[in-house]
Order: C-alpha cells, then structure tokens, then sequence
C-alpha cells in the first residue's frame, strides 16, 4: 500500500500524509467512519404513536426465505459456516436454529461475536 | 468484534487518496442469517403498511433501477410535451450507511410507528461494535464503532429508507 495522502479538495495542496501502518489505519479510520454530525435526535415531548402492526419473534418460514436469497458461493469470516451449508441443509438446521433465532427476542440480547 | 478488511476500489487513477480503498467485513453466517429474516419481516410490513415513500427504488422487492430510470424518463418527456425545461439534480450521499445516526434512525422509526421489538432488536444489535482494521499483513487495536449502519447489512437498506422517510 502506497503513503496516503488527503490533498485539499480545492487547491489540490497535500494536507495530511500517512507513511506508517499506524498512521494509515488512523487515516483510514477517519475515512470509513466519520465523526458523527446529524444533530442528536430530538427529545419526544408526546408518547410515539400507536404501532402499525404486532410485532412477532422469527418464524422457520423466514429462515427458510432468508435461506433461499443467500448466494451460496460468498466469501465469509475464517471459521464460519458458509452460505453453501445453509442452503443444503437447512431441513436438518432450522429446528435447531430457529429457537436460538427466537432467543434473542425473548432474553432481549444480541450475542457478540 | 469483527476485522474490517482494506480493499483497493478497482479501476481508480490514484491509490494514494484512501478515498481509494473500500472496508470490507466478512460475514458471521449464523448473524447475517439472523438479520436476514429480521429485514425481511421490516421489508414486508413497511410495504404493506405504505410507510415508504412511491418514489423510493433502492432495496425493495419489485423493483430495481430500471423502474426509476423509466420514471425519471416520462417525467423529463411530460415536461417537454408541456413545452417546460426539464432540470436534473444528482446528488451522491458520502458514506451513507456509515454515517447514519443510530440515535435518530430510532427516533424516526417510533415515528412511523415500526413496533418498538424491531427498534429494540436494531438496538441491541448496532451497539457495542467493535473492529480492527487490516491491511498489508498489518492489524490496527481494536476500536470502538459508534454509530452508523454496517456496509453491506442486509438490514442496511431498509433502515436507511427509514432514516431518510421525512427527506425523500
């Protein structure tokens, strides 16, 4: 990877460098994910309105939808399952995936990774 | 905790900007399945609700970039017809789904009245992110990601509709 440079948008005049890894990654870092400037969201002053439908936890029927629009060839992280898997197995998976699915509705957690 | 891979954009003239360079994450299977099914259920209750804005084309079923063309097309053609000039905006969001406020997706999807298990569920599942950056053999500390939508979500896309409702 070459030394990055941020050049300013007008007189086109080198404005920051990044020789090292280290400063590369920070400038890459303040590239990919900027500092936050939408203005914070405002306070409610009346209760939201009332909801447009029920909310219902994840059905073996979604996982199954969700299963058939997976391109099976997708490059994933090392060591996970990959797309090819769930799409060739998901009889034998889903009964066993889906109370997991549903758990995160019910415990009200997200697992980390 | 994720590793954001730090891929060459093809075709550019200069890789010296990092504009030139794109984050990559690779998927946990198990996650985006998961996701998967929580953005088909937002996908289908919005559209059958009407919650999201006629002119919108970008990540709903039924339709694709041709529908827009085609409508951007009669609209320039009708102008013409009526003897009127026809003027066309383009205007590119840097960073979308990166910059997107989670604090303020939220509120709006109260707003449009999204039952709170969706909001709560988004919630719980854009907080506590964190990443490290890799490049040329080279792994940056972990870091935390405050905010923003993850490049390449399926849920990206519709949240983004939402966080966009009152503009578009």
């Amino acid at each position: 990877m070459p030394t990055l440079q941020v050049k300013d948008s007008i007189t086109k005049a080198v404005t920051q460098e990044a020789c090292t890894n280290e400063d590369k990654g920070d400038l890459f870092y303040q590239t990919f994910f900027p500092t936050h400037t939408a203005l914070p969201a405002p306070a409610p002053t009346k209760p939201y309105p009332t909801l447009l439908w029920e909310y219902e936890t994840v059905t073996d029927e979604q996982i199954h939808q969700a299963i058939r629009k997976m391109k099976p060839w997708k490059a994933m992280r090392f060591g996970m399952v990959p797309n090819l898997v769930f799409v060739h197995a998901q009889e034998l998976l889903i009964p066993h995936l889906s109370p997991i699915f549903q758990a995160t509705d019910t415990l009200k957690v997200y697992p980390s990774d | 905790m994720t590793k954001t891979l730090v891929l060459k954009k093809p075709g550019k003239a200069d890789y010296t900007s990092p504009n030139a360079w794109r984050p990559i994450v690779l998927s946990n299977g198990y996650a985006q399945l998961l996701n998967g099914c929580k953005a088909e259920d937002l996908v289908l209750m919005c559209e059958n609700t009407g919650i999201l804005p006629p002119n919108h084309f970008g990540g709903r079923p039924g339709r694709a970039t041709t529908d827009s063309i085609h409508l951007m097309v009669k609209t320039v053609k009708d102008a013409w017809r009526k003897g009127e000039v026809a003027l066309l905006l383009c205007l590119d969001v840097k960073g979308a789904f990166l910059s997107t406020a989670v604090d303020v997706l939220k509120h709006e999807m109260c707003q449009h009245r999204v039952p709170e298990g969706h909001v709560e569920w988004l919630k719980r599942r854009l907080e506590g992110r964190q990443t490290m950056l890799v490049f040329d053999n080279y792994w940056s500390e972990l870091f935390d990601i405050k905010d923003g939508l993850d490049q390449g979500d399926v849920q990206s896309l519709i949240a983004w509709i939402i966080y966009n409702l009152l503009i578009l």
